[in-house]
């Protein structure tokens, strides 16, 4: 009780996590049973039959899972590999740049793209990498290539994916690493100037070490949406000849389950990927707790 | 200690959220339950007008993008019918969270499938379809076919409307000019003309700016429904995705023998650079920006937007491009005569949410406003146009019939949500004889002369099988993938057959057999 009054405030101030929480992240669970149920919207989630594992069989029986499946993985591996490290190397780079004004400059312009939405900015990739009035097919142009569609290969869509997310998210993404890295000990800068550091040298052994346990942190998270990245951007760029290479896990519920109305189905899909998502970030953290020698990690 | 403190705190935590998890579902039991105030007054059941205004909820439009409370029209309706109209706007998320209005509507069959099949409708008894709604039951049973669309387990579950002349039916909208620059004089009627005109757009620069940059036509591979180049299917007898009735049997458009002959035609017009390769991610919208910026030189249009000099599409031409002119022009004929993706007499569907069962007073006053809404001309004005003199008007300064037209600050559809024009429409719920008076003599004419209606329409009218919704939307994408790849070159032609065994594999043979069944249950004679 003494305890409750002398940190009465900060309790207060849980208070609001802890209902925002409670509200929209612990209390809809109840819905998940409906993934053991056979949902009819006149019967309610608890009056609807139960079905027992029957959704999971059909999802792990469609000819499709797998396919979805391996696009999501591979989907989602190309943007841990590209998009995740992009915005620590710019704030790196960022940091090394004297001039205060132009460091800021550069940083809105990029933070911009974040804020448009991926229904416009998918309109804009479409054009700029259209062949007959594309911006991209312009400027190879320039050095004699053909013009490429390449919205209507196949094989590019996920490259796409990748690089306008990383354009899109690039300034946003690096703002934390950006913070951490002036949270940095001047003294350190300093005294390995003094001993003649140079500034490659400087950043391989200061600004990288000083960063990585949020660099670590932000891993672990990224991991914990993993199977879920991206929903908007790909819905909005994909087409019936990419469809083969961009159908995700996230679009396939959305055009078969949610348009019509097979809610037990994709609660069963989306049961299935939080699962996915938590092994996975069980995994990352006991990795890097393993690795920083318990020095870093979520908990 | 610290321990104990620790206990205490997270136990009043959970207190708190007992407390909270009680309330809501406390209110979700209140939602199923039925409305106590809602039930009918003796009063009512004896025929005296009640005191009481029954409580409507009115789900508003589909097409309107949100509520507008209180509006003049819904001020307007609770003060003729002696009611209270909550409007709410439908989604399927709103559905499935179980607030089901008293009245909506539906676009298509299969929407009145899937809402049937989650218990949210109430089935509606054509006796008193036709007692309460005599003048709209005469004239929608010419076309009784509609009822068999939204008839499941042997009950019907939705108020049908059919439309006859269709403004939104499609035709071809060609750049006139252009046509004259490659010195065809004679606006293409048949598919070889067609074939030569698209030609000479794409080979003969028909803008004359000296360099190749034009095309003659575009698709929309995207389109929710189907695969685009309607017309060109159309002129093979086909379109992918409808239900075609061949020889007596049921057979679907996007397998059919025909339909690899289109994909011939337009992979070789693809392969000879006469389709614009972003067929795959142009939509409606932009190809007619297409048309305007000089790109490509035929469109396939909506009637009502082409075929009047007044019509929008080329007004807009107009004001972007002065020079240009525009001829509007029937389908091509081709070997399988002409046709464009027609979707046939059915239009929206009317239905009523299944709490009115055991709420006679209130149906009864549903049916009144329906039956209003269907032949009284002053409540069908207030609901689609608004009042007269400050928000519409004829066409014809001092006409009595004829084409209406809003008036200034009421031009946009939005400015008139806010009047609650709209919202409350039921649309072609109206009888014969309304429609003839308000509609234009000059457009009915324009559809008579250039739809290719009733050419090419679905066998079972769009009907939903009992498996559509588990394998429509994949075939679908399914087919549009193998088009387009077809089309753009990409893989064989012969891979059609491919094509064929896939489809009827991953459940087109089982909906083909659902279709056989219900054509000769329901539609045949």
């Amino acid at each position: 009780m003494k305890t409750i009054r002398k940190h009465g405030e900060l309790l207060a101030l849980f208070l609001f996590s802890f209902l925002f929480f409670f509200l929209f992240k612990y209390g809809p669970l109840y819905g998940v049973v409906i993934a053991f149920k056979d949902f009819r919207v006149v019967d309610g989630i608890w009056g609807s039959p139960w079905v027992g594992l029957q959704h999971f069989i059909d999802l792990f029986q469609n000819n499709d899972f797998y396919r979805l499946l391996k696009n999501t993985l591979l989907l989602n591996l190309y943007l841990l590999l590209f998009a995740f490290p992009a915005p620590i190397v710019l704030a790196l780079l960022l940091n090394e740049i004297r001039s205060r004004y132009f460091q800021r400059f550069i940083q809105t312009t990029m933070y911009l793209p974040h804020f448009v939405s991926w229904v416009i900015m998918s309109g804009l990739v479409i054009y700029f990498l259209s062949p007959t009035s594309g911006v991209v097919a312009e400027i190879a142009g320039w050095f004699g290539q053909e013009p490429v569609f390449y919205m209507g290969k196949k094989e590019y869509f996920r490259p796409i994916i990748v690089a306008s997310a990383i354009l899109k998210d690039l300034g946003w993404g690096s703002i934390i690493y950006f913070a951490a890295l002036t949270g940095i000990n001047p003294e350190l800068q300093e005294s390995a100037i003094i001993d003649g550091a140079n500034r490659w040298q400087r950043m391989v052994k200061i600004n990288i070490p000083s960063i990585m346990p949020t660099i670590a942190i932000m891993f672990i998270l990224s991991l914990g949406g993993f199977l879920s990245a991206n929903f908007e951007q790909i819905i909005n760029l994909l087409n019936p000849v990419t469809i083969d290479t961009g159908d995700v896990i996230d679009t396939y519920v959305y055009r078969v389950g949610l348009q019509q109305f097979q809610y037990s189905y994709t609660a069963a899909i989306g049961l299935f990927k939080s699962l996915v998502g938590l092994l996975l970030i069980l995994g990352a953290n006991l990795a890097v707790r393993r690795l920083s020698k318990g020095e870093s990690g979520l908990w | 200690m610290r321990r104990k403190t620790m206990a205490s705190a997270i136990t009043a935590l959970l207190v708190t959220a007992g407390l909270l998890a009680g309330c809501s579902s406390g209110s979700n039991t209140n939602n199923t339950e039925t409305d106590p105030n809602a039930s009918v007054s003796p009063s009512a059941a004896n025929g005296e007008q009640a005191a009481e205004p029954v409580e409507i909820t009115w789900g508003i439009h589909f097409q309107a993008a949100g509520v507008v409370e209180d509006t003049p029209v819904q001020k307007w309706l609770e003060d003729k019918f002696n009611v209270k109209i909550k409007p709410v706007k439908v989604t399927d998320a709103s559905i499935a969270s179980g607030d089901i209005p008293d009245i909506f509507m539906l676009g298509d069959p299969a929407n009145v499938a899937a809402y049937q099949n989650q218990g949210v409708l109430m089935s509606i008894d054509p006796g008193m379809l036709r007692e309460k709604m005599p003048e709209y039951y005469a004239d929608i049973e010419k076309n009784s076919k509609l009822f068999q669309t939204v008839t499941f387990d042997e009950e019907l579950w939705a108020i049908p409307m059919f439309i006859d002349l269709k403004p939104y039916d499609l035709a071809m909208l060609w750049r006139k000019d252009w046509l004259d620059n490659v010195g065809i004089t004679k606006v293409p009627e048949t598919l070889d003309e067609f074939e030569q005109a698209v030609y000479a757009f794409a080979q003969k620069d028909p803008d004359q700016n000296g360099q190749k940059d034009t095309y003659g036509l575009t698709g929309t591979a995207t389109s929710t429904w189907s695969s685009g180049f309607y017309s060109i299917f159309g002129a093979f007898g086909v379109e992918p995705t409808m239900w075609h009735e061949k020889n007596g049997e049921i057979v679907n458009g996007s397998v059919m023998p025909e339909t690899k002959e289109a994909l011939a035609k337009l992979r070789q017009w693809y392969a000879d650079g006469v389709i614009d390769p972003e067929f795959i991610t142009d939509t409606q919208d932009s190809y007619r920006k297409k048309l305007y910026n000089g790109r490509i030189g035929v469109i396939e249009e909506q009637i009502a937007k082409a075929a009047l000099p007044e019509s929008a599409t080329v007004t807009e031409m107009k004001s972007l491009n002065p020079e240009a002119e525009l001829a509007f022009a029937r389908n091509p004929q081709g070997p399988g005569g002409h046709g464009s993706w027609d979707w046939g007499v059915k239009s929206n569907f009317i239905v009523i949410g299944n709490k009115v069962k055991d709420q006679p007073e209130k149906l009864e006053k549903l049916f009144e406003i329906l039956q209003a809404q269907s032949s009284d001309e002053e409540t069908i004005n207030r609901t689609s146009l608004g009042e007269k003199g400050v928000h519409w008007d004829f066409a014809e300064s001092g006409a009595a019939s004829g084409a209406t037209k809003f008036l200034a600050g009421f031009e946009k559809q939005e400015e008139r949500d806010q009047q609650g024009i709209r919202l409350f429409s039921l649309g072609n719920i109206t009888t014969q004889a309304y429609r003839e008076k308000y509609s234009n003599p000059a457009l009915n004419e324009a559809i008579k002369t250039y739809s290719s209606a009733p050419n090419l329409t679905d066998a079972l009218l769009f009907s939903a099988l009992p498996s559509d919704g588990k394998y429509k939307a994949d075939l679908t994408s399914l087919m549009q993938k193998y088009f387009a790849q077809m089309i753009s070159g990409e893989i064989p032609l012969d891979d059609f057959d491919k094509f064929v065994t896939e489809w009827n594999s991953r459940g087109g043979e089982e909906l083909t057999k659902e279709a056989n069944e219900m054509y000769q249950a329901q539609f045949k004679n």
